[in-house]
Protein backbone atom coordinates (compact mmCIF):
# COMPACT_ATOMS: atom_id res chain seq x y z
CA UNK A 1 0.00 0.00 0.00
CA UNK A 2 1.17 3.67 -1.11
CA UNK A 3 0.43 6.86 0.99
CA UNK A 4 -0.45 9.93 -0.59
CA UNK A 5 -0.85 12.75 1.69
CA UNK A 6 -2.80 15.34 0.63
CA UNK A 7 -2.51 18.98 2.03
CA UNK A 8 -5.21 21.48 1.35
CA UNK A 9 -6.84 24.77 3.31
CA UNK A 10 -9.20 23.21 6.30
CA UNK A 11 -12.23 25.06 4.40
CA UNK A 12 -11.87 21.83 1.83
CA UNK A 13 -15.68 19.44 1.46
CA UNK A 14 -14.90 16.12 2.33
CA UNK A 15 -16.76 15.66 -1.47
CA UNK A 16 -14.19 17.26 -2.66
CA UNK A 17 -11.54 15.43 -0.98
CA UNK A 18 -13.60 12.28 -2.50
CA UNK A 19 -13.44 13.35 -5.64
CA UNK A 20 -9.91 14.07 -5.82
CA UNK A 21 -8.89 10.98 -3.94
CA UNK A 22 -10.67 8.73 -6.82
CA UNK A 23 -8.95 11.21 -9.63
CA UNK A 24 -5.55 9.70 -8.17
CA UNK A 25 -6.80 6.29 -7.91
CA UNK A 26 -7.84 6.24 -11.59
CA UNK A 27 -3.63 7.48 -12.61
CA UNK A 28 -1.73 6.35 -9.97
CA UNK A 29 -3.28 2.85 -9.40
CA UNK A 30 -5.99 1.47 -6.72
CA UNK A 31 -3.19 0.60 -3.84
CA UNK A 32 -3.33 4.08 -2.64
CA UNK A 33 -4.12 5.28 0.93
CA UNK A 34 -4.67 8.88 1.54
CA UNK A 35 -3.72 10.97 4.62
CA UNK A 36 -4.77 14.73 5.01
CA UNK A 37 -3.13 17.49 6.20
CA UNK A 38 -5.06 20.74 6.71
CA UNK A 39 -2.86 23.95 6.08
CA UNK A 40 -4.85 27.59 5.59
CA UNK A 41 -1.36 28.47 4.34
CA UNK A 42 -1.73 26.76 0.97
CA UNK A 43 -4.77 29.13 0.45
CA UNK A 44 -6.66 27.26 -1.80
CA UNK A 45 -5.94 23.99 -4.08
CA UNK A 46 -4.17 21.31 -3.02
CA UNK A 47 -0.48 19.52 -2.79
CA UNK A 48 -0.11 15.88 -3.44
CA UNK A 49 2.89 14.09 -2.25
CA UNK A 50 3.46 10.35 -3.82
CA UNK A 51 6.04 8.50 -4.10
CA UNK A 52 8.98 10.69 -3.56
CA UNK A 53 7.05 13.13 -6.13
CA UNK A 54 5.02 16.75 -5.38
CA UNK A 55 2.21 17.55 -7.19
CA UNK A 56 1.94 21.43 -6.34
CA UNK A 57 -1.47 22.98 -7.74
CA UNK A 58 -2.09 25.25 -4.31
CA UNK A 59 -2.84 28.71 -5.02
CA UNK A 60 -0.11 29.82 -2.81
CA UNK A 61 2.59 28.42 -4.95
CA UNK A 62 1.06 30.16 -7.99
CA UNK A 63 0.95 33.63 -5.81
CA UNK A 64 4.41 32.87 -5.54
CA UNK A 65 5.32 32.41 -9.23
CA UNK A 66 3.05 35.89 -10.00
CA UNK A 67 5.08 37.69 -7.40
CA UNK A 68 8.68 36.25 -8.92
CA UNK A 69 7.22 37.39 -12.53
CA UNK A 70 6.08 40.84 -11.83
CA UNK A 71 9.00 41.46 -9.31
CA UNK A 72 12.34 39.69 -10.43
CA UNK A 73 11.85 39.05 -13.90
CA UNK A 74 11.37 42.40 -14.99
CA UNK A 75 14.85 43.46 -16.60
CA UNK A 76 15.16 40.22 -18.75
CA UNK A 77 12.84 41.19 -21.52
CA UNK B 1 2.45 57.03 -15.25
CA UNK B 2 0.24 55.08 -12.67
CA UNK B 3 -1.98 53.98 -15.45
CA UNK B 4 1.62 53.13 -17.84
CA UNK B 5 2.38 50.63 -14.39
CA UNK B 6 -0.74 49.07 -14.59
CA UNK B 7 -0.84 48.20 -18.05
CA UNK B 8 2.06 46.94 -17.83
CA UNK B 9 1.33 44.74 -14.66
CA UNK B 10 -2.08 44.22 -16.37
CA UNK B 11 0.28 42.60 -19.01
CA UNK B 12 2.40 40.31 -17.26
CA UNK B 13 -0.74 39.04 -15.63
CA UNK B 14 -1.90 38.05 -19.21
CA UNK B 15 1.16 36.13 -20.07
CA UNK B 16 0.34 34.15 -16.89
CA UNK B 17 -0.93 30.87 -16.93
CA UNK B 18 -1.46 28.32 -14.54
CA UNK B 19 0.46 25.29 -14.50
CA UNK B 20 0.98 22.94 -11.93
CA UNK B 21 4.41 22.49 -10.17
CA UNK B 22 5.64 19.15 -10.14
CA UNK B 23 9.28 18.28 -8.13
CA UNK B 24 10.85 15.02 -7.00
CA UNK B 25 11.35 15.20 -2.64
CA UNK B 26 14.56 13.97 -1.40
CA UNK B 27 15.24 12.59 2.26
CA UNK B 28 18.30 13.84 4.17
CA UNK B 29 19.99 10.42 5.56
CA UNK B 30 23.38 11.74 7.07
CA UNK B 31 24.27 15.14 8.47
CA UNK B 32 27.27 16.14 9.90
CA UNK B 33 29.06 19.86 10.52
CA UNK B 34 27.03 21.34 7.33
CA UNK B 35 27.42 18.49 4.93
CA UNK B 36 24.25 16.41 4.29
CA UNK B 37 23.31 13.39 2.10
CA UNK B 38 20.51 12.83 0.41
CA UNK B 39 18.31 10.26 -1.28
CA UNK B 40 15.54 10.02 -3.61
CA UNK B 41 16.33 12.67 -5.13
CA UNK B 42 17.32 12.07 -8.87
CA UNK B 43 18.06 14.19 -11.76
CA UNK B 44 20.25 16.96 -9.71
CA UNK B 45 22.39 19.14 -11.68
CA UNK B 46 26.34 19.55 -9.97
CA UNK B 47 26.29 22.78 -8.30
CA UNK B 48 22.07 22.89 -8.00
CA UNK B 49 20.60 24.70 -5.74
CA UNK B 50 18.96 22.83 -3.08
CA UNK B 51 16.11 24.06 -0.75
CA UNK B 52 15.63 22.04 2.67
CA UNK B 53 12.31 21.94 4.84
CA UNK B 54 12.72 25.20 6.97
CA UNK B 55 14.08 27.38 4.16
CA UNK B 56 17.80 26.53 4.32
CA UNK B 57 19.46 26.53 1.20
CA UNK B 58 22.04 24.45 0.11
CA UNK B 59 24.78 23.26 -3.11
CA UNK B 60 24.80 19.57 -4.68
CA UNK B 61 27.79 18.62 -4.69
CA UNK B 62 28.58 14.89 -5.51
CA UNK B 63 26.18 13.43 -7.64
CA UNK B 64 25.71 9.39 -7.51
CA UNK B 65 22.55 7.47 -8.68
CA UNK B 66 21.72 6.50 -5.44
CA UNK B 67 22.79 9.64 -3.14
CA UNK B 68 23.67 13.61 -3.45
CA UNK B 69 26.33 14.85 -1.60
CA UNK B 70 25.22 18.45 -0.74
CA UNK B 71 26.46 21.62 1.34
CA UNK B 72 24.55 23.80 3.39
CA UNK B 73 25.25 27.48 3.27
CA UNK B 74 23.62 27.89 6.88
CA UNK B 75 24.84 26.34 10.09
CA UNK B 76 21.22 25.25 10.50
CA UNK B 77 20.04 22.84 13.47
CA UNK B 78 16.78 22.12 11.65
CA UNK B 79 18.10 20.00 9.08
CA UNK B 80 18.37 16.55 10.18
CA UNK B 81 17.96 12.88 9.20
CA UNK B 82 14.46 12.62 7.64
CA UNK B 83 14.21 16.73 6.54
CA UNK B 84 12.57 16.75 2.81
CA UNK B 85 14.40 18.56 0.33
CA UNK B 86 13.71 19.36 -3.25
CA UNK B 87 16.00 21.06 -6.41
CA UNK B 88 15.20 24.41 -7.06
CA UNK B 89 16.44 23.70 -11.13
CA UNK B 90 18.99 26.74 -10.43
CA UNK B 91 22.74 26.82 -10.23
CA UNK B 92 23.94 28.63 -7.91
CA UNK B 93 23.91 33.00 -8.41
CA UNK B 94 25.20 36.31 -7.28
CA UNK B 95 23.60 39.66 -7.36
CA UNK B 96 25.83 42.00 -8.92
CA UNK B 97 25.00 45.42 -10.01
CA UNK B 98 26.45 48.92 -10.57
CA UNK B 99 25.20 49.50 -6.61
CA UNK B 100 27.86 47.27 -5.53
CA UNK B 101 31.04 49.12 -4.93
CA UNK B 102 30.73 50.21 -1.55
CA UNK B 103 28.40 47.62 -0.25
CA UNK B 104 29.94 44.61 2.13
CA UNK B 105 27.82 41.10 0.69
CA UNK B 106 27.82 37.26 1.74
CA UNK B 107 28.82 35.25 -1.06
CA UNK B 108 25.25 34.49 -1.92
CA UNK B 109 24.84 38.27 -1.95
CA UNK B 110 22.76 39.52 1.46
CA UNK B 111 23.85 42.45 2.36
CA UNK B 112 25.94 42.40 5.38
CA UNK B 113 26.34 46.36 5.61
CA UNK B 114 22.22 46.78 7.76
CA UNK B 115 21.41 48.47 4.05
CA UNK B 116 19.28 47.07 1.62
CA UNK B 117 20.25 45.66 -1.50
CA UNK B 118 18.10 45.81 -4.41
CA UNK B 119 19.82 43.46 -7.15
CA UNK B 120 20.10 44.51 -10.95
CA UNK B 121 21.16 41.48 -12.35
CA UNK B 122 22.57 37.91 -11.45
CA UNK B 123 25.52 36.28 -12.79
CA UNK B 124 26.30 32.64 -12.12
CA UNK B 125 29.24 32.02 -9.06
CA UNK B 126 31.00 29.77 -11.22
CA UNK B 127 31.54 30.71 -14.59
CA UNK B 128 33.90 29.65 -17.84
CA UNK B 129 36.96 31.71 -17.83
CA UNK B 130 37.21 34.17 -20.68
CA UNK B 131 38.86 31.80 -24.15
CA UNK B 132 41.74 32.41 -25.65
CA UNK B 133 40.35 34.66 -28.50
CA UNK B 134 38.84 36.90 -25.89
CA UNK B 135 41.91 37.82 -24.50
CA UNK B 136 44.63 40.19 -25.33
CA UNK B 137 48.38 40.52 -24.03
CA UNK B 138 49.05 42.96 -20.72
CA UNK B 139 49.78 46.45 -21.39
CA UNK B 140 48.90 49.06 -18.86
CA UNK B 141 50.55 49.25 -15.41
CA UNK B 142 48.38 48.64 -12.13
CA UNK B 143 50.05 51.18 -10.39
CA UNK B 144 50.46 49.79 -6.28
CA UNK B 145 51.87 52.98 -5.40
CA UNK B 146 54.52 50.80 -3.31
CA UNK B 147 57.85 51.67 -4.81
CA UNK B 148 59.45 48.40 -4.22
CA UNK B 149 56.78 46.74 -6.00
CA UNK B 150 56.54 49.28 -8.91
CA UNK B 151 60.08 49.31 -9.66
CA UNK B 152 61.06 45.49 -9.46
CA UNK B 153 57.86 43.67 -9.33
CA UNK B 154 55.64 45.65 -11.54
CA UNK B 155 51.84 44.54 -12.04
CA UNK B 156 49.84 44.43 -15.00
CA UNK B 157 45.88 45.47 -15.57
CA UNK B 158 45.08 41.28 -15.88
CA UNK B 159 47.83 39.74 -14.58
CA UNK B 160 47.23 37.46 -12.14
CA UNK B 161 50.05 38.33 -8.92
CA UNK B 162 50.53 36.21 -5.89
CA UNK B 163 51.23 37.76 -2.40
CA UNK B 164 52.94 34.75 -0.40
CA UNK B 165 54.22 35.30 3.36
CA UNK B 166 54.44 34.24 6.91
CA UNK B 167 51.30 35.36 8.98
CA UNK B 168 51.95 39.18 10.19
CA UNK B 169 54.41 39.94 7.34
CA UNK B 170 52.31 42.82 6.05
CA UNK B 171 50.39 40.36 3.43
CA UNK B 172 46.45 42.10 3.33
CA UNK B 173 48.45 45.58 4.32
CA UNK B 174 50.10 45.41 0.46
CA UNK B 175 46.48 44.73 -0.90
CA UNK B 176 45.01 47.34 0.64
CA UNK B 177 47.98 49.85 -0.20
CA UNK B 178 47.09 48.83 -3.79
CA UNK B 179 43.78 49.12 -3.44
CA UNK B 180 44.27 52.59 -2.11
CA UNK B 181 46.37 53.65 -4.60
CA UNK B 182 43.54 53.43 -7.58
CA UNK B 183 41.73 56.29 -6.20
CA UNK B 184 41.21 58.55 -9.16
CA UNK B 185 42.56 55.55 -11.56
CA UNK B 186 39.64 54.17 -12.93
CA UNK B 187 39.99 51.02 -11.35
CA UNK B 188 37.13 49.48 -9.35
CA UNK B 189 38.34 46.68 -6.40
CA UNK B 190 36.67 43.84 -5.02
CA UNK B 191 38.17 42.75 -1.72
CA UNK B 192 37.36 39.39 -0.97
CA UNK B 193 37.75 38.14 2.70
CA UNK B 194 37.75 33.76 3.19
CA UNK B 195 37.83 32.44 6.63
CA UNK B 196 38.79 35.47 8.75
CA UNK B 197 38.12 37.41 11.74
CA UNK B 198 34.96 39.45 11.68
CA UNK B 199 37.16 41.89 13.84
CA UNK B 200 40.20 41.95 10.60
CA UNK B 201 37.15 42.76 8.31
CA UNK B 202 35.82 45.60 9.73
CA UNK B 203 39.80 47.01 10.63
CA UNK B 204 40.27 46.19 6.16
CA UNK B 205 36.92 48.10 6.01
CA UNK B 206 37.65 51.20 8.16
CA UNK B 207 41.19 51.10 6.19
CA UNK B 208 39.46 51.74 3.46
CA UNK B 209 36.61 54.23 4.19
CA UNK B 210 39.30 56.29 6.16
CA UNK B 211 41.54 56.60 2.49
CA UNK B 212 38.32 57.05 0.51
CA UNK B 213 38.91 53.77 -1.12
CA UNK B 214 35.38 51.81 0.09
CA UNK B 215 33.52 54.31 -2.55
CA UNK B 216 34.69 52.29 -5.70
CA UNK B 217 34.75 48.77 -3.62
CA UNK B 218 32.81 45.93 -3.03
CA UNK B 219 33.57 43.75 0.15
CA UNK B 220 32.56 39.81 -0.56
CA UNK B 221 32.66 38.15 3.26
CA UNK B 222 32.85 34.43 4.57
CA UNK B 223 33.97 34.83 7.84
CA UNK B 224 35.86 32.02 9.73
CA UNK B 225 32.50 31.43 11.34
CA UNK B 226 30.22 30.93 8.52
CA UNK B 227 29.69 27.59 7.16
CA UNK B 228 32.66 25.74 4.33
CA UNK B 229 30.67 26.12 1.75
CA UNK B 230 30.34 29.88 2.12
CA UNK B 231 33.80 30.10 2.01
CA UNK B 232 34.62 27.90 -0.55
CA UNK B 233 31.89 30.23 -2.36
CA UNK B 234 33.25 33.63 -1.83
CA UNK B 235 36.23 33.42 -4.16
CA UNK B 236 33.56 32.59 -7.31
CA UNK B 237 31.36 35.07 -6.24
CA UNK B 238 34.05 37.88 -6.03
CA UNK B 239 34.98 36.88 -9.40
CA UNK B 240 31.78 36.90 -10.83
CA UNK B 241 31.32 40.22 -9.14
CA UNK B 242 34.57 41.92 -10.71
CA UNK B 243 33.37 39.64 -14.65
CA UNK B 244 30.23 41.93 -14.05
CA UNK B 245 32.02 45.14 -13.82
CA UNK B 246 34.90 44.00 -16.58
CA UNK B 247 32.20 42.69 -19.26
CA UNK B 248 30.96 46.35 -19.15
CA UNK B 249 34.83 47.31 -20.55
CA UNK B 250 36.13 48.57 -16.73
CA UNK B 251 39.53 47.84 -15.01
CA UNK B 252 38.64 45.63 -11.95
CA UNK B 253 41.21 44.70 -9.24
CA UNK B 254 40.70 41.71 -6.72
CA UNK B 255 42.32 40.32 -3.49
CA UNK B 256 41.78 37.25 -2.72
CA UNK B 257 42.70 37.21 1.22
CA UNK B 258 43.04 34.52 1.81
CA UNK B 259 42.97 31.33 -0.86
CA UNK B 260 44.92 29.10 2.04
CA UNK B 261 41.83 29.28 4.05
CA UNK B 262 39.81 28.84 0.94
CA UNK B 263 41.96 25.60 0.49
CA UNK B 264 41.26 24.24 4.13
CA UNK B 265 37.24 25.38 3.91
CA UNK B 266 37.73 23.29 0.75
CA UNK B 267 39.57 20.07 2.36
CA UNK B 268 36.82 20.16 5.24
CA UNK B 269 34.03 20.19 2.66
CA UNK B 270 35.58 17.18 0.95
CA UNK B 271 36.50 15.32 3.81
CA UNK B 272 33.07 14.91 5.03
CA UNK B 273 31.80 14.38 1.53
CA UNK B 274 33.74 11.18 1.60
CA UNK B 275 36.04 12.04 -1.26
CA UNK B 276 39.44 10.16 -1.17
CA UNK B 277 42.38 12.40 0.70
CA UNK B 278 45.61 13.07 -1.34
CA UNK B 279 48.47 14.82 -0.13
CA UNK B 280 48.00 16.77 3.64
CA UNK B 281 44.75 15.44 3.39
CA UNK B 282 43.92 18.02 0.49
CA UNK B 283 41.49 16.50 -2.05
CA UNK B 284 42.93 15.41 -5.87
CA UNK B 285 40.96 18.85 -7.37
CA UNK B 286 42.78 20.93 -5.46
CA UNK B 287 44.80 22.62 -8.15
CA UNK B 288 41.89 22.79 -10.17
CA UNK B 289 39.86 24.72 -7.58
CA UNK B 290 42.33 27.22 -7.43
CA UNK B 291 43.41 27.37 -11.53
CA UNK B 292 39.84 27.85 -12.65
CA UNK B 293 39.55 30.87 -10.17
CA UNK B 294 42.47 32.44 -10.98
CA UNK B 295 42.14 31.88 -15.27
CA UNK B 296 38.78 34.12 -14.76
CA UNK B 297 41.30 37.04 -14.21
CA UNK B 298 42.02 38.63 -17.97
CA UNK B 299 42.57 41.07 -19.25
CA UNK B 300 39.76 41.27 -22.26
CA UNK B 301 39.97 41.73 -25.64
CA UNK B 302 38.29 45.16 -27.57
CA UNK B 303 35.79 43.08 -28.92
CA UNK B 304 35.11 42.14 -25.15
CA UNK B 305 34.91 45.43 -23.88
CA UNK B 306 38.64 45.67 -23.30
CA UNK B 307 38.25 45.46 -19.86
CA UNK B 308 40.50 43.89 -17.24
CA UNK B 309 40.65 41.55 -13.82
CA UNK B 310 43.87 41.89 -12.15
CA UNK B 311 44.22 39.24 -9.00
CA UNK B 312 46.15 39.71 -6.02
CA UNK B 313 45.66 36.23 -4.50
CA UNK B 314 47.08 35.71 -0.97
CA UNK B 315 48.49 32.40 0.29
CA UNK B 316 49.67 32.34 4.18
CA UNK B 317 53.09 29.90 4.53
CA UNK B 318 54.02 28.37 7.79
CA UNK B 319 58.11 29.00 8.63
CA UNK B 320 58.53 30.75 5.18
CA UNK B 321 57.93 27.22 3.68
CA UNK B 322 57.27 28.17 -0.02
CA UNK B 323 57.45 24.51 -1.09
CA UNK B 324 54.45 23.53 0.80
CA UNK B 325 51.33 22.20 -1.12
CA UNK B 326 49.25 24.82 -1.81
CA UNK B 327 52.03 27.54 -2.53
CA UNK B 328 53.29 26.09 -4.78
CA UNK B 329 49.99 25.42 -6.69
CA UNK B 330 49.36 28.54 -6.52
CA UNK B 331 52.66 30.12 -7.70
CA UNK B 332 52.67 27.71 -10.68
CA UNK B 333 49.53 29.22 -11.37
CA UNK B 334 50.01 32.58 -11.05
CA UNK B 335 52.14 35.39 -13.48
CA UNK B 336 54.42 35.75 -10.56
CA UNK B 337 55.23 36.19 -6.40
CA UNK B 338 55.47 39.02 -4.05
CA UNK B 339 57.48 37.01 -1.50
CA UNK B 340 57.19 38.94 1.75
CA UNK B 341 60.02 37.68 4.56
CA UNK B 342 59.64 38.09 8.36
CA UNK B 343 62.86 38.54 9.03
CA UNK B 344 62.96 41.68 6.99
CA UNK B 345 59.62 42.32 8.35
CA UNK B 346 60.75 42.33 11.69
CA UNK B 347 64.19 43.97 11.09
CA UNK B 348 62.13 46.94 9.87
CA UNK B 349 62.15 46.54 5.78
CA UNK B 350 58.51 47.02 5.16
CA UNK B 351 57.21 46.28 2.73
CA UNK B 352 59.02 43.19 3.49
CA UNK B 353 59.62 42.34 0.38
CA UNK B 354 62.36 39.56 -0.65
CA UNK B 355 63.09 40.77 -4.29
CA UNK B 356 65.63 37.74 -4.88
CA UNK B 357 62.08 35.40 -4.55
CA UNK B 358 59.96 37.57 -5.91
CA UNK B 359 58.99 38.02 -9.45
CA UNK B 360 56.44 39.05 -12.03
CA UNK B 361 56.14 37.20 -15.45
CA UNK B 362 54.43 39.88 -17.26
CA UNK B 363 54.84 42.91 -15.32
CA UNK B 364 57.53 44.46 -17.11
CA UNK B 365 55.99 44.97 -20.46
CA UNK B 366 53.20 46.49 -18.95
CA UNK B 367 55.52 49.01 -16.88
CA UNK B 368 55.68 52.93 -17.52
CA UNK B 369 58.24 53.73 -19.81
CA UNK B 370 59.29 56.66 -17.34
CA UNK B 371 59.57 53.94 -14.34
CA UNK B 372 61.10 50.85 -17.16
CA UNK B 373 64.30 53.65 -17.80
CA UNK B 374 65.07 53.79 -13.88
CA UNK B 375 64.48 50.67 -12.20
CA UNK B 376 66.79 48.54 -14.65
CA UNK B 377 69.99 47.62 -12.17
CA UNK B 378 67.65 47.31 -8.98
CA UNK B 379 66.99 43.81 -8.36
CA UNK B 380 70.65 43.27 -9.14
CA UNK B 381 72.17 46.15 -6.95
CA UNK B 382 69.80 44.58 -4.59
CA UNK B 383 70.99 40.86 -4.92
CA UNK B 384 74.33 42.44 -4.71
CA UNK B 385 74.08 43.91 -1.36
CA UNK B 386 72.70 41.07 0.32
CA UNK B 387 75.24 38.87 -0.95
CA UNK B 388 78.23 41.58 0.01
CA UNK B 389 76.09 42.05 3.16
CA UNK B 390 76.36 38.50 4.50
CA UNK B 391 80.41 38.52 3.82
CA UNK B 392 80.87 41.56 6.06
CA UNK B 393 78.81 40.25 8.92
CA UNK B 394 82.10 38.34 9.79
CA UNK B 395 83.66 42.19 10.75
CA UNK B 396 86.44 41.88 7.87
CA UNK B 397 86.97 45.59 6.67
CA UNK B 398 85.84 45.69 2.95
CA UNK B 399 87.66 47.22 -0.17
CA UNK B 400 86.83 50.53 -0.92
CA UNK B 401 84.57 48.94 -3.86
CA UNK B 402 82.79 46.49 -1.70
CA UNK B 403 82.10 49.45 0.68
CA UNK B 404 80.11 51.47 -1.74
CA UNK B 405 78.07 48.74 -3.07
CA UNK B 406 77.49 48.47 0.54
CA UNK B 407 76.41 52.12 1.40
CA UNK B 408 74.31 51.89 -1.97
CA UNK B 409 73.10 48.67 -1.26
CA UNK B 410 71.85 50.26 2.71
CA UNK B 411 70.73 53.62 0.73
CA UNK B 412 68.47 51.58 -1.58
CA UNK B 413 66.85 49.60 1.50
CA UNK B 414 66.08 52.38 2.95
CA UNK B 415 64.62 54.35 -0.27
CA UNK B 416 62.66 51.18 -0.50
CA UNK B 417 60.94 51.66 3.25
CA UNK B 418 57.13 52.94 2.84
CA UNK B 419 54.82 53.31 5.58
CA UNK B 420 51.31 52.03 5.09
CA UNK B 421 48.60 53.56 3.49
CA UNK B 422 50.70 55.81 2.22
CA UNK B 423 51.05 55.50 -1.98
CA UNK B 424 53.51 56.74 -3.66
CA UNK B 425 52.38 58.30 -7.12
CA UNK B 426 54.63 57.74 -10.16
CA UNK B 427 56.37 60.93 -9.86
CA UNK B 428 57.41 60.04 -6.71
CA UNK B 429 58.76 57.18 -7.08
CA UNK B 430 60.73 58.53 -10.59
CA UNK B 431 62.28 61.05 -8.30
CA UNK B 432 63.21 59.06 -5.62
CA UNK B 433 64.46 56.19 -8.04
CA UNK B 434 66.56 59.09 -9.67
CA UNK B 435 67.82 60.47 -6.02
CA UNK B 436 69.31 56.81 -5.53
CA UNK B 437 71.18 57.12 -8.89
CA UNK B 438 72.63 60.08 -8.14
CA UNK B 439 73.74 58.66 -4.89
CA UNK B 440 72.18 62.05 -3.24
CA UNK B 441 71.43 59.72 0.29
CA UNK B 442 74.13 57.43 0.35
CA UNK B 443 75.99 59.65 3.12
CA UNK B 444 72.37 60.22 5.19
CA UNK B 445 72.13 58.45 7.98
CA UNK B 446 69.46 55.62 8.35
CA UNK B 447 67.57 57.00 11.02
CA UNK B 448 67.08 60.57 9.13
CA UNK B 449 65.22 58.98 5.93
CA UNK B 450 62.04 58.80 7.20
CA UNK B 451 62.21 62.67 8.16
CA UNK B 452 63.88 63.24 5.01
CA UNK B 453 62.11 61.42 1.81
CA UNK B 454 58.86 63.33 2.27
CA UNK B 455 60.89 66.43 2.61
CA UNK B 456 62.85 65.54 -0.55
CA UNK B 457 59.63 64.53 -2.05
CA UNK B 458 58.00 67.77 -1.24
CA UNK B 459 60.68 69.81 -2.90
CA UNK B 460 60.84 67.55 -6.03
CA UNK B 461 56.85 68.62 -6.61
CA UNK B 462 57.54 72.26 -5.74
CA UNK B 463 60.67 72.14 -7.94
CA UNK B 464 59.18 70.53 -11.38
CA UNK B 465 55.27 70.70 -11.27
CA UNK B 466 55.30 70.65 -14.80
CA UNK B 467 56.88 67.36 -15.04
CA UNK B 468 55.05 65.82 -11.97
CA UNK B 469 51.54 66.85 -14.09
CA UNK B 470 52.38 65.76 -17.25
CA UNK B 471 54.24 62.25 -16.02
CA UNK B 472 51.22 61.16 -14.05
CA UNK B 473 49.16 61.75 -16.97
CA UNK B 474 51.65 60.34 -19.47
CA UNK B 475 53.62 57.73 -17.67
CA UNK B 476 56.06 59.22 -20.03
CA UNK B 477 59.80 61.10 -19.06
CA UNK B 478 61.12 62.61 -22.12
CA UNK B 479 64.95 63.02 -22.25
CA UNK B 480 64.63 66.82 -21.43
CA UNK B 481 62.29 65.95 -18.16
CA UNK B 482 64.81 63.66 -16.96
CA UNK B 483 67.53 66.52 -17.55
CA UNK B 484 65.62 68.56 -15.84
CA UNK B 485 64.85 66.06 -12.84
CA UNK B 486 68.20 65.06 -12.60
CA UNK B 487 69.49 68.91 -11.94
CA UNK B 488 66.51 69.27 -9.90
CA UNK B 489 68.06 65.78 -7.79
CA UNK B 490 71.35 67.02 -7.38
CA UNK B 491 70.63 70.99 -6.24
CA UNK B 492 69.02 69.14 -3.03
CA UNK B 493 70.60 69.16 -0.10
CA UNK B 494 70.06 65.87 2.05
CA UNK B 495 69.77 67.16 5.99
CA UNK B 496 70.05 70.43 5.33
CA UNK B 497 67.43 73.33 5.68
CA UNK B 498 66.29 74.19 2.12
Amino acid sequence: MRTCVITAASNMTDATFGVLCDKARAKFGEDIQFQRIADDSVIGGFIMELDGTVYDLSIKTQLDLMKQRMVYEEGQE
Amino acid sequence: MNESISAFLKKRLDEYAFRPVTYKKGTVARSADGVVTVTCLPERRYGELLEFEGGVFGMALDLSEESVGAVLFDTAESVRAGTAVHGTGAVLEVPVGDNLPGRVIDPIGRPLDGKPLTPQEYYPVERPAPAIIDRRPVDTPLETGILAIDSMIPIGRGQRELIIGDRQTGKTTIALDAIINQKDKNVLCVYCAIGQKASTVAGVIETLTKAGAMKYTAVVYAGASDSPAMQYLAPYAAASVAEYFAAKGRDVLVVYDDLSKHAVAYRMMSLLLLRPPGREAYPGDIFYLHSRLLERSACLSKEKGGGSITALPIVETMAGNISAYIPTNVISITDGQIFLESGLFLSGVRPAVNTGLSVSRVGRAAQHPAMKAFSGTLRIDLSQYREAEIFTRFGSDPDPATARLLKRGSTLVNLLKQNKSAPYSLFDEVSLLLAYRENLFTELPAGQFKTEIPRFLDYMRRACPDILRQMNRTGKATDEDTNDLTTAVNAYEPGGAL
